[in-house]
């Protein structure tokens, strides 16, 4: 015999609209759609977009570097590739395994609605199981009050169980109908998270094509170039004289101008200038 | 602030950094410790290409990491 559920069982309405076809084109199947698209881009062209690919060429072509100077900058550039990437998959996973949690959630909800008795008498036998092996499992790494909340969760479970309550199955319809809900919210977030993401791509393209940056890479080739015209033995003077330099913060433009060509004060300034935004940049997004 | 108070202060930053890895944060370390040691415009250059690719990567791992705490505040509810 079955017996009616107390509880309404609903879905959020904005979980409804998203899954009707909504800011990112359903849950879960369009959502992982979208997603799929993205994370597709995501893995091949992130590299590309933040500009890992450039930058190691830009390191193996400057042939002025020390080699292992060189060596170890495209080591760095390739484990940042592939830190990115792996964040990348860790990100797909748990927005996939969000998705597949709201398809089943959604699924239990179908279930529930057609035969509330068994599929509640289900879930408590099985939250039973679930709930002792937490207790056997748990004492020593979580507090009191968790333990106490685990253990209320198997009473309610058995009495499901034992008085085949309509309170009870009410009271397991309202659960499994939050957790579905939350699971849709869930993973309406993974998509809109991933299409922030991709947003977040696209300005890095958007600044890789800006004209100001088209610009400071051309002012860079010229500087190479500059570079490659000097003799060997100006640049190995250099090397010592200008950490001395930078390091003592000496007027360079004056006092060394014999030894020290001018466009080379302006370089190590402007990268000296570059290590200052990098600094600042690395420290403000560390602390994020 | 010098060059080599700026290398420094990098170096710092990276080795607490919690995003990257062990390795790659080592490399990093080695990196800065051999400009600073023969801080050459062409050794420079190469320092600060990787500071930069660092700076934009460190910024897009940041925004992945908000997303993916979707998860670990899910799990703990």
């Amino acid at each position: 015999m079955a017996e009616a559920v107390t509880a309404p069982i609903s879905v959020a309405p904005e979980a409804r609209a998203v899954r009707a076809g909504g800011a990112i084109g359903g849950v879960p199947e369009l959502a992982k759609f979208k997603l799929s698209e993205w994370f597709k881009t995501a893995k091949t062209e992130v590299a590309r977009r933040i500009g890992l690919t450039k930058a190691e060429a830009k390191i193996k072509g400057n042939e002025q570097a020390d080699p292992k100077i060189g060596e170890l900058g495209v080591k760095v550039i390739k484990g940042i590739g592939d830190l990115v990437e792996k964040r990348g998959d860790y990100l797909e996973t748990s927005a996939y395994n969000r998705s597949t949690r709201a398809t089943d959630h959604e699924r239990k909800l179908q279930a529930l609605r057609e035969k509330p008795v068994e599929v509640a008498k289900k879930a408590a036998e099985y939250d039973i199981a679930n709930t002792t092996l937490q207790m056997l499992d748990l004492p020593g790494r979580v507090g009191p009050g968790a333990l106490s909340r685990i253990e209320q969760a198997r009473e309610l479970a058995q009495r499901v169980i034992d008085t085949g309550s309509e309170k009870w199955h009410g009271f397991w319809a309202e659960r499994d109908n939050r957790v579905a809900e939350r699971d849709l919210d869930t993973a309406v977030k993974y998509g809109e998270g991933a299409k922030a993401t991709h947003d977040f791509a696209d300005k890095f393209e958007a600044i890789l094509g800006s004209k100001d940056r088209v610009s400071e890479l051309k002012k860079s080739t010229t500087i190479l170039k500059d570079e490659v015209d000097q003799t060997t033995a100006v640049k190995e003077k250099l090397a010592g004289q200008f950490k001395e330099v930078l390091t003592t913060g000496a007027d360079i433009g004056k006092g060394g101008a014999e030894q020290i060509k001018q466009q080379d004060v302006a370089e190590i300034k402007q990268q000296e200038q570059i290590l200052k935004e990098a600094q600042l940049g690395v420290t403000k997004a560390g602390t994020k | 602030m010098n060059l080599t108070d700026t290398l420094k202060n990098i170096s710092n930053v990276v080795e607490n950094d919690s995003n990257l890895t062990e390795e790659l944060r080592e490399n990093i370390i080695d990196l800065i410790a051999e400009v600073n040691t023969d801080p050459t415009p062409a050794n420079l250059r190469v320092l600060s290409t990787v500071l930069e690719k660092l700076k934009d990567s460190t910024k897009y791992l940041s925004a992945l990491k908000t997303f993916s705490s979707f998860e670990s505040a899910n799990l703990s509810i």
